[in-house]
């Protein structure tokens, strides 16, 4: 990809994350916003095959955790979500590579009706990943990775019903990402691309290693159902489960399949 | 609505639990053709020497794979792919499977071995020879005597302080590397740091980026930096011979391209090209070359890197249990 190109994109997203933090959330201070953190964990079950790496699909279980922070006013819902997970996958011979992925979600929801519930909310979602694998039996290049930053639309709807005389909410949200950048290692090794060359920084590495994200090279989507069951305190707690998808046709495609059983407190700040 | 809700919720979980890996395509086909055919691919995409070694790989290709029947036995399978692997001359190329690992040694075992342990250890080390870390060493003649055994085993920075405060009175250093197979090039980098004041280039490396032929990175440099605690400014031999191997002939060269170094003995035995692991559709494993490393005159180091005084170990020196090398470099340091 030519590296102005890249840079150019680069900008472009780092322009969108500012524009969300300077201009979009002071918008919506009033005394009707409610804030929450939600504290998350749980176990997921991930697929993946990184040809960079073998041929064969490599699964396992892992542990989650993650922290969210949450603003809802009556016309926006806005999301900051880090989550961290790390486990063992094998491949049908039973050879292992450890992983670990972290990821940060930026969401937005927006609804013009002022009700919580009962309406759905488009929105958008840039997510930001780095996963990284490593197979202990390889001597050199052993640990892979992919690092992608994109963004797209999203959705969610909120279904309250009584439950025990209390009002629950029962929430889905799905997300495909359509647009974004990408960095993967390199043909034979496990650096990228642009560290292959010599006398750059590693800023001008990190441009010349990117490429673009769209639609027809590479996929990225999710959903995620949940149950909510609020307390009297006001806090939430509630039980959902996290999908996600994504496959990158870089130099050596990568496709990953996820899913995250999850229990999660909210606590009202 | 209650009742909806248990459905809805049972049913959700019925059809995600579990499922995430049936949205991955399945596992390629692993009949023996196909095993043979991937591996060759592979090899064809992702392997460095082809040029440097004057290798038909089409052609090997063509004399192995009418070879693969569908009902050869995993081990037949494996030693036809083995053989073919064999072809490449390398040390860095192996197939792993859970019975066997195939290799090629030639680089050694077809030249004089130069060493012999029992010599070194009995006659030269002794029994007070101090070990530090895994560099044993011995003060002979005024000359520190230093033996590493494998690349594999770290040096700390401690043991490489006790060393160069050794090393300070005395009249030079030997560093014995013979029959040390490779490891870590990072231990190469920390021991080779100790006699230089300044960054030292020695090679330039580049490295497969695609499967074409010529499709290679640019060349990069590779250089080893000064240490910047106690060094060593006096004379240094250090002595290879032909079962020095990867990170051993890296060293060799990182030694050559300092002026206070003679590097004495036989060449050493190559492995020039970093290798890269891979997997096939059975399970096992392989590994391959897929840099290329030149000396700074632009000599590929694939085949050995080649000393500045060539001493081979005499008959009459073994048999009065004297190591010729030894000798060799103790006169030069005197």
């Amino acid at each position: 990809m030519n590296p102005k190109t890249a840079k150019a994109l680069i900008c472009l997203v780092k322009s969108g994350v500012w524009l969300w933090f300077f201009w979009i959330t002071p918008t919506e201070v009033s005394a009707q916003n409610t804030h929450h953190l939600l504290i998350q964990s749980g176990v997921e079950h991930i697929g993946s095959r990184d040809r960079g790496m073998s041929p064969l699909m490599y699964s396992g279980y892992g542990f989650f955790a993650g922290l969210t922070w949450q603003k809802t006013s009556p016309t926006q819902t806005n999301e900051v979500s880090l989550n961290l997970s790390t486990g063992m996958q094998y491949s049908k011979y039973g050879s292992p590579i450890r992983y670990h992925r972290g990821s940060i979600q930026v969401a937005n929801f927006y609804t013009r009706k002022k009700e919580e519930a009962n309406t759905v909310q488009w929105g958008w979602l840039m997510n930001n990943v780095f996963s990284h694998r490593l197979n202990e039996a390889y001597v050199n290049f052993n640990d892979h990775y992919e690092y992608f930053s994109n963004i797209g639309p999203s959705a969610r709807y909120s279904l309250p019903f009584n439950l025990n005389k209390r009002k629950v909410f029962l929430v889905g949200s799905a997300n495909v990402q359509l647009l974004g950048v990408m960095i993967r290692p390199s043909y034979t090794s496990s650096f990228p691309s642009g560290f292959l060359n010599e006398q750059s920084t590693v800023a001008k590495s990190l441009v010349q290693s990117a490429e673009v994200i769209h639609p027809g090279n590479s996929w990225n989507f999710g959903f995620r159902p949940s149950f909510i069951y609020p307390l009297k305190s006001g806090n939430r707690l509630s039980l959902g489960y996290n999908y996600e998808f994504y496959r990158l046709n870089s130099t050596n495609q990568v496709t990953h399949s996820s899913g995250l059983w999850y229990v999660s407190l909210s606590s009202r700040l | 609505m209650k009742r909806f809700f248990k459905v809805f919720l049972c049913g959700l979980l019925f059809i995600l639990i579990s499922c995430e890996e049936h949205l991955i395509s399945q596992d390629p086909r692993s009949d023996n053709l196909s095993n043979f055919d991937f591996l060759w691919e592979d090899v064809k995409n992702r392997y460095s020497f082809f040029e440097l070694k004057e290798i038909d790989w089409e052609e090997i290709r063509r004399k192995y794979r009418p070879l693969v029947q569908h009902q050869m036995n995993s081990q037949e399978l494996f030693d036809l792919m083995a053989d073919m692997l064999y072809e490449l001359k390398d040390g860095h190329v192996n197939l792993t499977s859970e019975f066997d690992r195939s290799r090629n040694w030639d680089w050694y075992l077809g030249y004089p071995s130069n060493f012999n342990s029992a010599i070194v250890e009995r006659n030269y080390l002794g029994r007070n020879f101090r070990l530090t870390g895994p560099l044993r060493n011995q003060v002979i003649d005024s000359v520190l005597y230093i033996y590493y055994p494998s690349f594999s085993n770290t040096i700390s920075e401690s043991h490489l302080e006790i060393l160069m405060h050794r090393a300070a009175p005395l009249k030079g250093i030997i560093i014995d590397v013979r029959n040390n197979g490779g490891g870590n090039l990072g231990n190469a980098r920390k021991l080779a740091s100790c006699f230089t004041d300044q960054d030292v280039q020695y090679a330039k490396e580049r490295r497969k980026t695609g499967p074409g032929p010529n499709d290679f990175s640019a060349w990069q440099t590779l250089s080893f930096p000064s240490r910047e605690g106690r060094r060593f400014g006096g004379k240094v031999v250090v002595l290879t011979n032909r079962a020095c191997y990867s990170a051993t002939s890296f060293f060799a060269q990182m030694m050559k391209t300092l002026p206070n170094v003679t590097v004495l003995g036989d060449q050493t035995g190559g492995g020039g090209g970093a290798p890269s692991s891979g997997e096939l559709p059975n399970g096992w494993q392989y590994r391959l070359s897929v840099t290329q490393t030149v000396d700074l005159q632009g000599e590929q180091i694939e085949p050995g890197v080649a000393v500045d005084i060539p001493v081979q170990l005499r008959d009459g020196d073994l048999q009065r249990n004297r190591d010729t090398l030894i000798e060799a470099a103790l006169r030069l340091l005197r």
